[in-house]
């Protein structure tokens, strides 16, 4: 049996000119001589979705997502192939676009009836339903410009499905309006997909793609990595932990290759393990903060194996090694590490003296090696490091002086490999589920 | 030409909208639409008449109205001049919709020519009411505006197509065109005497594309004549080129136009 896809696309590229003045496209048109730098946003992409499936997008931002559902909604022109859709598509890319504030609801519903080229009748049948699916009250006939943003919200993806396209493209809208109203959208797309709509889903939740798509594609610098199943493409995606766009996932953690005595063979002598964590040190030219006497001469990070690692799965342990030079005498000296997400948000951070830990004095020019195991219970992503040397002496509770800080090390990438995620959130708490009994 | 015809309802309820709100909020409203060009008019009328005199020689010898000879002329192209202006930001101004709703561009330049219409429409009222108030009563010849204003705004909607899709890529275009336009008024006889002008420049009048139009309704309004067939063929000639420069630009450019909203 051979079904005609719903959405075909073939061989779909698009190539944006980049003009360093925009005189320069002039003068192009005239001499034909190219003054352009071309960036290809989207290359060699292809797929079919057949009707009724849904089709899951993902990738870091950036990596073409939005070209090319514009490309399907027909906004956007390509380059190079061809994408067809059998039938309407409608796109909540923008919600609300076209909605005239000055207008009710009621009537911005016609108006956009009438702007995506549906006939006047179509609309006018769908209206209450739009009306009782918004759940707007009597705001539905005030002008849309005394509406909250999540009322506008309401009545924009009200609007949408009950438009009732062929092809539906809902990109990252799912995330709108209160949690009640999410779930009621959730129900409505299912029940849009029940009925025979095909989807396409542009998302960063991962629990969203996985529950409504069929087959997912996953998008890195505008070509495909990896299309198939939605348990192993999202596999996939966390793996790359986000951010695979800046280096190659290695097929085995970087250790391997490292240049470090073999597993079960840790340095003997403090002095070659000092000498190892020099080696091996990640320490940057980067932002350096502190008054100076206790210095920083090499930060390394580890796994359980001694190996140096920059990629750990979720929940396991990292070991961050930290020399340490006293240029002059300390009497209370603190040690304490933390991790920075990719939004700049303080993970953790965590001095000996928080752990009641209190160093002995140390004197000028003793060196010595602080450790600290950590188990990463976080989200996977990019966390960088910071690692920081003080006193303590003299100062309350949770403050000190700051000898040397250094920041923005690593970074140290979490990752996941399996279809059930460990948890959702930021990081994990210690967590006991039990089966109280049944009745 | 079908995608327009598919989207007709929209462009239309907008131009509406468009005309009604242009002055919404303001105190006289919809008056607005009669107060710009009437003071337009005043204006040129004042000062020129107290150059010209009321009853003043068109080159033929034939005293006639000099406020019928002016509201001819310069109520269309003041119509057509806004329209070019607002054809030429057309895109720019709708980018929002442009960058997220596949509507096609057309549709837009559609809707400023639409609006232009009704503002078309309330000149040509304006100037049978000038007509009958000089006494040059109606007539049926008056009927043959409609083909001829009908023949502009194709010119414009053409031009505008063009003129939009180029700004989108040089925005100094916008700019630019008011001043072409205050150029271009100067350049044919619409406040002045067509003997006022220079000898050696008339042979270069015939590249004007208001022109025709020009000389069409003068014919009609003022003399109550049927335009003469190089009139007509004129006039053709302008929207058809209006047409083709409009639909060659926008095909060119039209894989880079969204980019750049």
């Amino acid at each position: 049996m051979t079904v005609t896809p719903m959405i075909a696309v073939d061989n779909l590229g698009k190539r944006f000119k980049i003009y360093e003045k925009p005189w320069y496209r002039a003068l192009e048109w005239l001499d034909g001589k190219p003054r352009h730098a071309g960036v290809w946003a989207l290359r060699d992409i292809s797929f079919e979705v057949p009707a009724g499936q849904c089709l899951g997008l993902i990738g870091a931002n950036g990596s073409g997502k939005s070209t090319l559902l514009k490309i399907l909604t027909g906004v956007t022109v390509p380059t190079t192939g061809t994408a067809r859709t059998a039938g309407p598509t409608l796109a909540l890319l923008e919600l609300g676009t076209g909605f005239t504030p000055e207008l009710t609801g009621r009537q911005n519903v016609f108006a956009s009836a009438s702007l995506l080229g549906f006939p006047p009748g179509y609309a006018a049948g769908r209206v209450d339903e739009i009306a009782a699916f918004a759940d707007l009250g009597a705001y539905f006939d005030r002008p849309v410009r005394f509406y909250s943003s999540g009322m506008f919200v309401r009545l924009a993806f009200s609007l949408f499905l009950f438009l009732k396209p062929s092809v539906f493209i809902v990109d990252e809208a799912l995330s709108v309006g209160d949690h009640q109203f999410q779930q009621k959208c959730a129900r409505e797309i299912h029940r849009l997909k029940a009925a025979g709509t095909t989807l396409i889903l542009a998302s960063h939740d991962m629990a969203a793609v996985q529950e409504l798509c069929d087959q997912v594609i996953l998008l890195r610098s505008g070509r495909i990595v990896r299309a198939g199943r939605p348990e192993e493409v999202v596999a996939r995606y966390y793996a790359e932990a986000n951010l695979g766009t800046r280096r190659p996932l290695p097929a085995v953690p970087p250790a391997a290759a490292a240049t470090v005595p073999p597993a079960g063979a840790p340095a003997t002598t403090l002095g070659d393990e000092i000498e190892a964590i020099r080696r091996d040190s990640i320490l940057t030219t980067g932002p350096v903060a502190g008054v100076g006497g206790l210095c920083i001469l090499g930060v390394r990070v580890v796994d359980d194996h001694g190996r140096p690692a920059g990629l750990v799965r979720v929940s396991d342990f990292l070991t961050v090694q930290v020399v340490v030079e006293a240029r002059e005498a300390v009497t209370e000296p603190n040690f304490g590490i933390g991790l920075v997400d990719r939004f700049g948000r303080p993970v953790f951070e965590c001095g000996c003296r928080n752990q009641h830990l209190d160093l002995a004095p140390v004197a000028t020019g003793t060196v010595f090696v602080m450790s600290a195991r950590l188990r990463m219970s976080l989200t996977p992503g990019d966390y960088s490091l910071l690692v920081a040397v003080g006193d303590s002496a003299g100062h309350p509770p949770n403050t000190g002086t700051v000898h040397d800080r250094r920041m923005g090390l690593g970074p140290v990438t979490v990752y996941w490999n399996e279809p059930w995620l460990p948890f959702y959130g930021i990081a994990a708490l210690e967590t006991c589920f039990t089966e109280v009994g049944r009745l | 030409m079908i995608t327009l015809l598919h989207h007709r309802r929209y462009i239309l309820e907008n131009a509406l909208h468009d005309f009604r709100h242009h002055y919404a909020g303001t105190g006289a409203g919809i008056l607005w639409n009669f107060i710009h060009p009437l003071a337009m008019v005043a204006v040129y009328w004042l000062v020129f008449s107290a150059l010209m005199p009321t009853r003043f020689d068109a080159g033929d010898h034939q005293p006639r109205s000099y406020l019928l000879y002016l509201c001819s002329g310069l109520l269309p192209w003041l119509v057509f001049g806004d329209c070019l202006r607002r054809g030429t930001t057309a895109f720019r101004d709708h980018a929002a919709y442009l960058k997220k709703l596949a509507i096609p561009e057309t549709v837009f330049s559609a809707k400023v020519v639409a609006s232009s219409a009704l503002t078309m429409a309330i000149s040509l009222a304006l100037v049978f009411a000038v007509a009958i108030l000089e006494g040059r009563g109606p007539d049926w010849t008056w009927a043959l505006t409609v083909p001829v204003l009908v023949l502009l705004l194709v010119f414009a909607y053409g031009l505008g197509l063009a003129l939009g899709t180029l700004n989108v890529f040089f925005p100094d275009l916008a700019q630019l065109i008011p001043i072409l336009l205050q150029i271009g008024m100067w350049l044919v006889p619409i406040v002045y005497a067509p003997t006022l002008l220079p000898s050696g420049l008339r042979p270069l009048l015939a590249l004007h594309p208001y022109l025709p139009f020009l000389v069409g309704l003068r014919d009609i309004l003022v003399d109550h004549a049927v335009p003469a067939p190089v009139v007509w063929l004129g006039m053709m000639a302008w929207a058809a080129l209006g047409l083709v420069a409009g639909s060659f630009v926008l095909r060119r450019l039209r894989g880079e136009l969204r980019d750049l909203l």
